[in-house]
């Protein structure tokens, strides 16, 4: 499921959401929470949206909300396009490590829709929030997704995921990277004829060592370090095999 | 004639959705849209209209009315309110509120909005705003984010008044892409003009694209608007539908994809 993916130690989690969901973000991340047993009414603390996002007071009421109580929280703030509307990204950062440094609020959610920011710099403020986040939920496409994780040692990983979801449950799947072949291993495969051509070019072994080997006549003559005439003779320069008296036709 | 408009959109009800948000693709005209349910909510008997007229005047509406066989003008400060700031500018050039300093215009919208509507809301069965153009306002000088403040503001109206309806257009484009993205987010009807992938065709000028919330397992009322969206789960459940339509001299056709249609 993919809550045991997002539900972690990680404690600001940004979805970038490519797929048009923003509408039930907050749905999806209470479903979330609810199935790794987060209480709808202790441990999640939602902001919604409204026209009070305006007002200042509305933020710190939320984050007296957020710490006021024993239990830790999860907080769930409205999209970054929809906060983007009401506050500068400057407040919006400071009230997201406002909340982080709280002890009392376990994980921040932010939601992200890059599609959806009206802001002038909307590339650079999304960047802002993949660098802050522990967690980046990539929700690429209607199947695929991928998962930064952040740790504390350092430590970045980053995988891929395919998934379906209905209205119930989430689940994905670990897509399996197939091992590259190096160059020299490709130089060792037999050629193979190109499709679409009727006949051969390449070589085979045999051929390519025929061919190696072959000395062209310029070759020969370049190695010879004595000057010497080099004299072939054709038929008809074989005198010796002539066994004919030359004198046979003299009538003395 | 227009009412096959509305039925297709699923607004020929006398109860319409609290938000509806339309947005018409580049090259495309979906004032024919408007002029339907202008015309549908003038004709429901103590029935308020506010329309705010930014892309075209007054006139246009009156003429377009006209076509589709309902005079306008008998019903103007009556059951219908206009908001004309175009006409307001032609009159009084830069005298005119509308001028004066651009931080200004969606206050001034929001405010004749609400005046109307505390005025004459609770005397009437239904109250419908119509706002047409949104993108006009970026050329009034308005900011994106006072555009999206405007529309959250109107929003917000449905709460506080029994049988009130926002329905708001827009001309859609790349720079306009993320006003009408988090627009349409507000409301649960989403209508879409756009063009043919194929062209132009002569028996039919584009295709509507309606897209629907439902709750999961009954049939929608409105008053549970909020519930659709606590409904829980993962997916959000659309009624996706999509219908070519003609517009005529004096009718909107609509025609189903696939249909055959015969012209002599």
């Amino acid at each position: 499921m993919l809550s045991n993916l997002i539900v972690t130690t990680q404690r600001l989690v940004v979805i970038i959401d490519d797929t048009a969901q923003e509408k039930i973000s907050q749905q999806i991340l209470t479903q979330l929470l609810k199935e790794q047993g987060q209480d709808e009414v202790s441990t999640i603390k939602a902001l919604p949206f409204s026209t009070d996002l305006k007002k200042w007071d509305t933020f710190v009421d939320f984050f007296r909300k957020c710490t006021r109580d024993e239990n830790k929280c999860n907080a769930i703030l409205p999209s970054l396009a929809d906060l983007l509307v009401y506050q500068s990204v400057e407040k919006i950062i400071h009230f997201v490590h406002t909340l982080l440094l709280s002890k009392q609020v376990q994980r921040v959610f932010l939601w992200i829709t890059p599609a959806n920011i009206v802001h002038s710099r909307a590339e650079y403020v999304v960047a802002a929030f993949e660098y802050l986040a522990d967690l980046i939920l990539h929700l690429e496409t209607n199947n695929t997704l991928s998962i930064v994780t952040r740790k504390a040692g350092g430590a970045v990983t980053n995988k891929r995921y395919t998934y379906t979801k209905n209205n119930k449950e989430f689940l994905v799947e670990a897509i399996q990277k197939t091992p590259k072949t190096t160059p020299a291993a490709k130089a060792d495969e037999p050629t193979t004829n190109t499709v679409g051509t009727t006949f051969k070019i390449e070589l085979n072994e045999d051929e390519l060592v025929a061919r190696n080997t072959l000395k062209l006549p310029y070759e020969k003559t370049s190695e010879t370090t004595e000057s010497s005439i080099i004299y072939t003779p054709d038929a008809g320069d074989d005198f010796d095999a002539e066994e004919e008296d030359p004198d046979e036709d003299l009538l003395i | 004639m227009a009412a096959s408009v509305l039925f297709a959109c699923g607004l020929n009800e006398q109860k319409l959705p609290k938000f509806v948000h339309i947005s018409e693709e580049a090259n495309i005209d979906g004032s024919f849209l408007f002029s339907c349910i202008l015309g549908q909510r003038l004709r429901i008997s103590n029935a308020g209209t506010v329309l705010v007229c930014l892309q075209q005047n007054y006139q246009h509406y009156f003429h377009a009315g006209m076509r589709l066989g309902y005079n306008v003008n008998i019903f103007l400060d009556k059951t219908l309110n206009v908001i004309d700031p175009l006409t307001d500018m032609a009159r009084k050039g830069m005298k005119s509120k509308w001028l004066r300093d651009e931080r200004l215009v969606t206050k001034y919208i929001l405010d004749d909005i609400r005046n109307y509507v505390s005025a004459s809301a609770e005397q009437r069965i239904s109250t419908t705003i119509l706002v047409d153009n949104l993108a006009i306002l970026l050329n009034l000088g308005a900011t994106k984010e006072e555009i999206l403040q405007l529309c959250y503001e109107l929003a917000e109206l449905p709460k506080q008044y029994e049988n009130l309806t926002v329905i708001t257009k827009i001309s859609n484009c790349d720079l306009n892409e993320a006003i009408d993205n988090n627009v349409a987010k507000l409301g649960t009807l989403r209508i879409r003009a756009a063009q043919l992938k194929s062209g132009a065709s002569r028996d039919v000028d584009g295709k509507l694209l309606i897209e629907r919330e439902v709750l999961n397992n009954a049939v929608k009322q409105e008053d549970n608007e909020e519930a659709v969206q606590q409904n829980g789960g993962y997916e959000l459940e659309q009624v996706r539908k999509e219908v070519l339509y003609k517009v005529n001299e004096r009718s909107i056709k609509i025609i189903s994809p696939g249909e055959l249609g015969v012209k002599v």
